[in-house]
């Protein structure tokens, strides 16, 4: 679905269990989606909270390695609870767990430092494959995202910091994805391997988490940003 | 030196006002007319207008003088029916219009006679006269008594009427020598009083032909002759002219010029003015009281024949004046020793009637107002307004009397109460009138056309207009925008609800669902339902997902539009085999775009998508969205099989539901293909910068006769093909 399915990692070792955290104001839908991925095993949950404050208060200490967040919730928006978590554990991956795959809805997201997204009817496999391919360096880009995340660094393009613009490379990329190429045949193309390719992704992630975080303190020092 | 200059003239008026006015108006003169060409010498030219050329006498043959026909006055020695000799005639002259009427105050059975053996009689008529003048002078009338003797004090009247008030007239009364002496008291009535001849009792019987001749201005509509007989030999009648002396050149020869022609003569001739004061008399109201206000009033012409060339006004008053023009405020005066002068020639510029209106307070004892304007033509021409009994009193109470062109008949005539330089207002040291004071000359009012009525009521009328315009669009407007707001709300909130409420319920179901199939391994026989619950509630959320997309106000925008349309492609092709990819211009404009707009182009697109899914069999295919001159273009094209679509069934293949909702869109669809060579389906609708300001649309364009249909049946099929194979 919303996570590309190619390029899954395959070598999981069947000891190895995955820490992971439920943030989802919805207590049905915490029950059943812990219930469902703990099934498979190699997820454990660690913490679930009905509330972004909750989460910022409990997530921390549990340290999970994935975190599955919800958007709309009483509170704090699963986007601002994002953005606090990423910064509080940088090596921790935060997907976006929503009912809607709207990009429009998403890319703030992702935008704050989230590393993906996952819809919550979709089917328990699809999400524990996501899930394993997130923690296997796979960065979720659609062309739809990719088409954003260009639109993002073209309005940015007066940045100051030259190591905020996107490389060429980078470009590239985004601007064949966004043309609905698939990583694959990104590889193809460019001559370069899927990991690669993954990457030059996380690195336009990365700048994009950088202009965030900047913008926001920009923002709480009321400097303009740009 | 402009007060020198001021001063100057008035003495020159001065001069001349004097023989003018001391002279009373009328001139009375006796000329000599020659006995060879005495046709050029009589004066009587066809240039002149007459009011009556007249010829009395028993002559039969037309007469004519110099171009002027004359009007034969035969009168019967007898009267109709009746040996009774006339006392009366009269009549009106046909060639120029005038009445005439002959009397005699004789007794009754005595009258006039016509004499035609006079000619017989004449001795030595054509040493007199020559020309049609000999002719004129042959035939006569006179007075026949029985006997024949006319008494002593015998009155012959001739009266001409037909004349304007206050113009210049000529009375020419013609004779010559008879064969005894007449003599004959001649006196005039044109300017109101009796004028006798100067050189009273004129003898007809002097010798030679002549004529007596009195210029006047017209007093009243007639002038009248008076002939008394001072020897019982009475007046033989010859002929009489009388002609206008304004439009004619009043030239006329005769040895002997009374007076200039082009002296000034007055138009209006008020009561006899003290010429070195140059104003009439003190007037006030009938009585006076202390603590008394007093308005006076006066209307006059001045003619269009001639421009004015000066106008001065000379004023005082006892205690207070004030006084105006056509009302025009002219100024104030506090001191009856000073007459004020103003110069009005630059107010009275337009011919026409004029009004004068002056306001006098006395504070205590005696009272008066005092004035005279002289108005001087150009063609030497003078009219003359002083204070007289003439001018009418306005009753306090009456408005805007100052500019009334006509009086009431109500308002009561001023009274004289004392002369110019005469006691009360008397100077013990000098003459009353020489302490002069010029007041600045006054201007006339220059009324810019901004401020003059017609365009006041045009520019506030206009503002009116403007205002009613303003305020109805502007209220059009709020309402709209209101309108439209409280739409664009209803349409955020019933997206959130759908997003919060069904949308999060059919979440939970599916889990529930999912988590129940998890639980329920032992159960083959229920798994096929759970999977079934799960995929139909899937299929809800799909649709609905689609249904808060259009709904939602928030993405009513051009970009939202083409991001969807690229989000929904990708997910439409992602479970097939059919590669997708997209050209999506960068430069595309920033507009607001209607749902209306937003759900057709969506519809359509998705029409064009699922045909090339179902029919085309392509491997590849291609959006395309670019922004062609107002227009937004989205293109979908496939490398399927392709096909003719003129023999294409649109019925079932949707052709027709793609063309309908383009056309719903307000745009257009276009379809290009042919068998082996794919599919281009082009869709392109025009896109305005706001639609808000369109309020004059009285329907609202495309999209909103559209009844917002969820498209939770359009997206079944796909999205259960969609289900099934990923499931699969």
């Amino acid at each position: 679905m919303s996570i590309s399915a190619s390029g899954l990692a395959t070598n999981l070792q069947s000891t190895s269990v995955y820490t992971f955290a439920l943030v989802d104001d919805e207590n049905a839908t915490r029950e059943h989606w812990i219930k469902l991925l703990e099934s498979f095993h190699d997820f454990k949950c660690v913490a679930a909270c009905p509330t972004g404050e909750d989460a910022l208060r409990v997530i921390p200490a549990a340290r999970p390695r994935v975190i599955l967040m919800d958007i709309f919730m009483p509170g704090i928006s699963g986007i601002a609870c994002t953005a606090q978590l990423k910064t509080a554990l940088p090596q921790t991956q935060i997907l976006i767990f929503t009912a809607s795959d709207d990009p429009e809805l998403v890319f703030p997201a992702l935008e704050a430092g989230a590393d993906g997204y996952l819809i919550k009817q979709a089917q328990p496999a699809e999400v524990h494959k996501a899930l394993l391919g997130v923690l296997n360096g796979e960065v979720p880009m659609t062309s739809g995202i990719a088409r954003r995340v260009t639109e993002y660094f073209r309005k940015r393009s007066n940045l100051p910091h030259q190591s905020m613009h996107l490389s060429h490379r980078e470009r590239e990329i985004l601007v064949m994805l966004s043309k609905g190429y698939s990583n694959k045949e990104i590889a193809a193309e460019l001559k370069l391997s899927i990991t690669t390719i993954n990457s030059y992704l996380k690195n336009v992630y990365e700048k994009m988490h950088v202009h965030s975080r900047t913008q926001a303190v920009a923002k709480y020092l009321s400097i303009p940003s740009s | 030196m402009s007060f020198l200059l001021r001063l100057s003239r008035s003495l020159l008026i001065a001069i001349w006002l004097f023989p003018a006015f001391s002279a009373l108006a009328g001139t009375i003169s006796v000329f000599s007319l020659p006995a060879t060409g005495t046709d050029l010498a009589s004066g009587i030219d066809s240039n002149n207008t007459y009011l009556c050329a007249l010829s009395f006498g028993s002559g039969d043959k037309p007469l004519c003088i110099n171009g002027v026909p004359f009007q034969q006055v035969h009168l019967n020695e007898h009267g109709a029916g009746s040996d009774e000799r006339r006392r009366f005639f009269s009549g009106c002259d046909t060639n120029h219009g005038g009445t005439w009427s002959v009397s005699a105050a004789v007794p009754a059975g005595d009258g006039f006679a016509d004499d035609d053996s006079a000619i017989g009689n004449l001795v030595g008529a054509e040493v007199q006269a020559d020309g049609a003048m000999l002719s004129l002078l042959n035939h006569m009338i006179f007075v026949m008594t029985e006997p024949f003797d006319l008494t002593n004090g015998t009155t012959i009247r001739m009266n001409f009427g037909g004349l304007s008030v206050g113009m210049k007239y000529s009375l020419r009364y013609y004779y010559r020598q008879w064969s005894e002496d007449r003599y004959i008291n001649f006196s005039f009535v044109g300017e109101g009083a009796e004028e006798p001849y100067a050189g009273n009792p004129l003898d007809l019987d002097a010798g030679g032909a002549a004529f007596i001749e009195y210029d006047f201005v017209a007093a009243t509509n007639d002038v009248t002759l008076l002939m008394k007989v001072v020897l019982p030999n009475g007046p033989h009648i010859f002929g009489v002219t009388l002609q206008s002396l304004l439009a004619g050149t009043g030239k006329h020869g005769g040895s002997k010029m009374a007076i200039a022609a082009s002296a000034p003569v007055p138009l209006v001739s008020s009561a006899v003015l003290p010429p070195h004061f140059g104003v009439g008399s003190w007037i006030w109201a009938s009585e006076t009281r202390d603590q008394q206000t007093c308005r006076f009033w006066k209307s006059f012409v001045i003619p269009d024949t001639s421009p004015v060339s000066s106008a001065t006004l000379r004023i005082a008053a006892d205690d207070y004046y004030h006084v105006f023009l056509d009302g025009e405020d002219l100024g104030r005066g506090s001191d009856w020793r000073i007459l004020t002068i103003y110069d009005l020639r630059l107010l009275l510029g337009k011919p026409g009637t004029h009004v004068l209106a002056v306001e006098g307070a006395n504070d205590f004892g005696p009272a008066g107002v005092i004035l005279g304007l002289d108005i001087q033509l150009k063609d030497e021409q003078l009219i003359f307004i002083g204070s007289d009994a003439s001018w009418r009193v306005v009753p306090n109470n009456e408005r805007n009397w100052e500019t009334k062109l006509n009086a009431s008949p109500a308002w009561p005539k001023a009274k004289i109460v004392g002369s110019a330089g005469a006691s009360p207002w008397k100077l013990d040291a000098r003459d009353w009138g020489s302490i002069v004071l010029n007041a600045p000359t006054p201007q006339p009012v220059v009324v810019p056309f901004w401020q003059q009525l017609w365009f006041e009521i045009a520019l506030f009328s206009f503002l009116v207009i403007s205002v009613a315009i303003g305020i109805y669009l502007t209220g059009r407007l709020v309402l709209n925008s209101k309108e439209h707001s409280v739409i664009r709300r209803e349409r955020a909130r019933i997206a959130r609800d759908l997003h919060d409420g069904l949308s999060a319920g059919l979440t939970q179901l599916v889990v529930c669902g999912e988590s129940a199939k998890s639980n329920l391994h032992s159960c083959p026989e229920i798994q096929p339902d759970l999977d079934e619950i799960c995929l139909k509630a899937r299929l809800l959320l799909d649709s609905l997902k689609e249904t808060i997309w259009i709904v939602n106000s928030q993405r009513d925008s051009l970009r939202d539009l083409i991001m969807h349309l690229c989000d929904y492609t990708e997910t439409f092709l992602k479970p097939t085999t059919v590669r997708c990819r997209f050209d999506v211009a960068s430069d595309l404009p920033t507009l607001p775009c209607d749902v209306g707009i937003r759900r057709n182009l969506m519809l359509a697109v998705k029409e064009a998508l699922c045909n090339a899914i179902k029919y085309s069999g392509a491997s590849e295919l291609q959006l395309r969205i670019h922004w062609d001159d107002h227009e937004i273009v989205v293109q979908v094209e496939d490398n399927g099989k392709g096909f003719d679509p003129t023999t294409a069934n649109k019925e079932g293949n949707g052709l027709i539901n793609m063309e309908q909702r383009a056309k719903d869109a307000g745009g257009r669809c276009r379809v290009v293909s042919s068998p082996g060579a794919g599919c281009q389906v082009e869709i392109s609708v025009p896109l305005r910068r706001s639609r808000r300001f369109y309020f004059w649309h009285r329907t609202p364009p495309e999209g909103h006769n559209d009844q917002l249909t969820f498209p939770l049946k359009a997206s079944a099929y796909e999205a259960t093909e969609r289900y099934r194979s990923k499931s699969a």
